[in-house]
Order: C-alpha cells, then structure tokens, then sequence
C-alpha cells in the first residue's frame, strides 16, 4: 500500500511543478513526472509476487508458474511512445516561442503582444 | 531532483525488510540502531519533499539532468517490477527526450529569468495546495478498492495468458498483446505518432509564409 501511495507523491509532485513553474521547460519536465508516477501505478497494480516476466518459451511453464500481467505493460508502452510524441511536440512549440519572444517564462510572454 | 529522491526512495519501498537488513552491513548508524534500516527511505522521501522547494532550480540544464536521472530510474523501477519490453522502451525514449531537450537549450538560454514577489504566486501555491488536497481525498476513497501490492489477479488477460502462445506463436506475451490482439491499438498509436512528426515539422519550419498586407 505504501507503494501506491508513495506514487501518489510522485503525482502530486509532479502537479505542484506544473502549477508553479513559470517556466515552459520546468513545465515539460513536470508533466514528464506526471506521466511517469501514472505508468508506475499501472505497472505497480499488474505485479503478482514470485511472477515472472511476461516472456515465454515453453508452454509448459504456465502451468505452475505465475505470469506478471501484461496487458498493463503493453498499455504502459504504448503510453511511453505517446508522451515521447508529446514532449517532442511542447518543445518544439517552445523553441518557436523563444524564436520569437527571447524567453522562456509564460508570464513575460502573456505581456508581450504580437 | 526531487523526483530523484523520491524514485531512490521508492527502490527501497519495493523490498523494505530486504534493504533494512542489508543495510545494517554496510552502514554504521543502522550497524548501532536497526530500525534506521527502516526509517532511512522515510528520510529520503522527506529528503525529495524537501528538494521540492528547491523545484527553482536557476540552471534549467540541472533541471534536464535531474529529470533524466528520474526517468533512467524508471527503467531500474520497470525492470524490477519484471518488465523488460518496458525498461527497453523507456531507456530509448528517455534518452531521446533529453538529447532534444539539451539541443531546446544549446539554442537557448540556460537561465531562468523570474520576476521578483510576483502577485500570480500565491495564487499558484493555493491552487496547487486546493489541487492536492482534492486528489488527496479522492485517492483515499480508491485506494481501499485496488488490490494490495503482488497480490494481482489476471481477470481481464487471462484469455491473452494462456493463449498467446497457441493464437499468436509469440513467446513474448507483451509483444503478442501489442500485435496480434490489439493491433487496432497499436495502429492508433503509430497515427498519434505520424501526427506528431508532421505537426512538428509544420511547427519547426524554418521559412513561413509572410503575410503581406
């Protein structure tokens, strides 16, 4: 139990930072620990104790041996290729916005017009 | 670096008697006292909380590091938690993200530039404080419903368990699931990731058009 909460705090972490930082890469790196605490809650919920990983080779195994869940895994990678997706796209709006304004922080640039 | 903390600290979560007793061999406080054994991911935690006053972090390069330190973590999380696709995947997918990152800065700047007592934080602080506090409620009224740590039950993948081999021939039941059983999922994720690719080349342009009036 104390593991999902502990990812919990990884979550709320994660949000603080995006709520505080003024800073568009403080905030892609906040929204990075956001997405990370979401994959390692899923991951957590599909461990099984003394299961093995998900890779098989003899069917045989299944019958006395636990397997890890992996329709969560796959969930997860799936997952991971999006954010990378995401991220790639924040940043490349965020070096166009510098392009253009000379800085970072969303304050300053919500004053500039034009 | 807060995260750092917190990720360090949820190693040793995973197997906390296994770390207190190996901990007492090596270190002279927990040698003295074994409970120190138990209490020191506590302290880190609290350790990585404490970091977070220090999220304001000046040099945005640090910054970028201590999120990579985060996310090569994950891959030690993932593959302790017997997930090596996963591990794989992300170490790929990290390294890619701090490489554009680092490249975001080499063009840029390095500094955070912020203005002094700014009015907007307060109001920031109070609104994460509100955020918090409302998750906080909802996650304790869930918690009581997920099942406890390694204690799992495949009820909704059993069919892709034990026919995975037989359906599919992929001894690799994560690959078999991400291609065979739910390859219409994997076709949305390859879409999402064609978009992307186009929406950052439409992004990054180098010669827009000028609009001439």
């Amino acid at each position: 139990m104390i593991l999902y909460i502990l990812c919990f705090f990884l979550l709320l972490t994660g949000l603080y930072g995006l709520l505080i930082s003024r800073n568009i890469i403080k905030i892609v790196i906040s929204l990075t620990i956001v997405e990370i605490s979401i994959f390692l809650m899923l991951i957590l919920i599909g461990y099984i104790s003394g299961g093995i990983a998900p890779v098989i080779f003899q069917e045989e195994v299944l019958q006395h041996q636990a397997v890890v869940d992996p329709l969560p895994q796959t969930m997860v990678l799936t997952a991971i290729v999006i954010a990378l997706a995401t991220n790639s796209m924040i940043l490349a709006m965020a070096i166009r916005l510098y392009k253009k304004y000379g800085t970072f922080n969303i304050h300053e640039i919500s004053k500039l017009k034009g | 670096m807060a995260g750092f903390f917190i990720v360090f600290s949820f190693f040793k979560f995973l197997d906390l008697k296994g770390f207190a007793r190996s901990y007492t061999m090596y270190d002279l406080l927990a040698k003295q006292w074994k409970v120190y054994g138990f209490i020191y991911p506590f302290l880190e935690l609290g350790l990585g909380i404490m970091y977070l006053t220090a999220i304001h972090a000046k040099d945005l390069l640090s910054a970028v590091i201590a999120q990579g330190g985060i996310g090569y973590g994950l891959v030690i999380c993932f593959l302790l938690l017997k997930a090596p696709d996963l591990a794989i995947v992300q170490i790929v997918a990290e390294t890619i993200t701090i490489i554009i990152m680092v490249a975001v800065l080499h063009d840029s700047t390095r500094y955070e530039t912020r203005c002094p007592n700014c009015r907007r934080d307060i109001i920031n602080l109070s609104a994460a404080l509100i955020l918090g506090v409302i998750l906080m409620y909802f996650f304790v009224d869930a918690i009581s419903a997920l099942p406890p740590f390694g204690e799992h039950t495949l009820r909704m993948s059993v069919n892709y368990v034990y026919n995975a081999i037989e359906k599919t021939g992929a001894t690799n039941l994560v690959k078999g699931v991400l291609w065979d059983f739910r390859a219409l999922d994997t076709l949305g994720e390859a879409a999402v990731s064609f978009t992307t690719a186009m929406g950052v080349l439409a992004i990054l342009r180098l010669k827009g058009r000028i609009k001439t009036d």
